[in-house]
């Protein structure tokens, strides 16, 4: 019947989004820590593109990172074990542009290389190095 | 689940209202920039339009128009179910595109019935031509 699997597939779909609905655990500091260090990892978002693809931060030591969006859309970052961005290893909260900035609390990464992104925008990427 | 008249006041409320959910959604993709976001956007306000336009090519068609505009809300859906950013904007999106393949449904259940009848009707009237 055409009514019952409606409400079926309205009722799988109501869960899904429920199910996805989780807490949202993305991070960001909406004013600079008072201990914020000068040369702290710095991007800029404009034109749907990061200032930078490269970032090196000292591995073992928690760091912030500090992302200025002057685009008219919002941005993100997150970063991920590796290229394939499957595996979060932090995930930035997501802020509207027009000169806004948000200081991301990044806890210590391992020596190793992953990948940053914008996760609204999969061209806007990058590698981080920690050592 | 209940169905509509064609013409009565629920049932252009109905139409409304898809139409207004559809803009809703298109605008929110339309302001989250990038290519794919900006083709989404563009494709929900085309749907949009056609849900609408008083051309007899669309009204014949407009039962395709309704299982395209609900296959492409489901994609949607699926593809940030599977990828997309969790935040408040994209919950806003994706229970508005909810409610969209709702009221969709309740106008397929009530004026198409089975489309597979109407792809069948169709394609033999093409052959015929």
């Amino acid at each position: 019947m055409p009514g019952r699997s409606s409400l079926a597939l309205l009722a799988f779909l109501a869960a899904a989004l429920l199910g996805a609905c989780g807490p949202n655990d993305a991070l960001g500091l909406t004013e600079a820590p008072a201990s914020l260090d000068p040369n702290s990892p710095t991007l800029t978002a404009k034109d749907i593109a990061f200032s930078a693809t490269e970032l090196d931060v000292a591995a073992g030591a928690p760091f912030i990172l500090v992302v200025h969006n002057d685009d008219t859309v919002s941005h993100n970052v997150s970063i991920y074990r590796d290229g394939t961005t499957t595996d979060p290893v932090f995930k930035g909260v997501v802020f509207p542009g027009a000169g806004t900035t948000r200081w991301y609390p990044v806890p210590a990464l391992a020596a190793g290389t992953y990948t940053f992104k914008c996760d609204l925008h999969p061209n806007m990427t990058g590698t981080l190095r920690a050592s | 689940m209940r169905t509509l008249r064609p013409g009565s006041p629920t049932a252009i409320l109905v139409r409304l209202a898809i139409v207004t959910l559809t803009i809703a959604t298109g605008w929110i993709h339309l302001t989250l920039g990038g290519l794919l976001f900006t083709l989404n956007g563009a494709g929900y306000l085309v749907a949009a339009v056609a849900m609408v336009l008083p051309l007899a090519l669309a009204m014949r068609f407009r039962w395709l128009i309704r299982i395209g505009l609900v296959g492409y809300a489901l994609a949607a859906i699926v593809g940030w179910y599977l990828m997309g950013p969790r935040y408040d904007l994209a919950y806003i999106a994706k229970a508005i595109e909810v409610a969209l393949i709702a009221l969709l449904l309740l106008e397929i259940r009530s004026f198409d019935g089975n489309p597979i009848t109407h792809v069948r009707r169709t394609v033999t009237t093409l052959l015929r031509a």
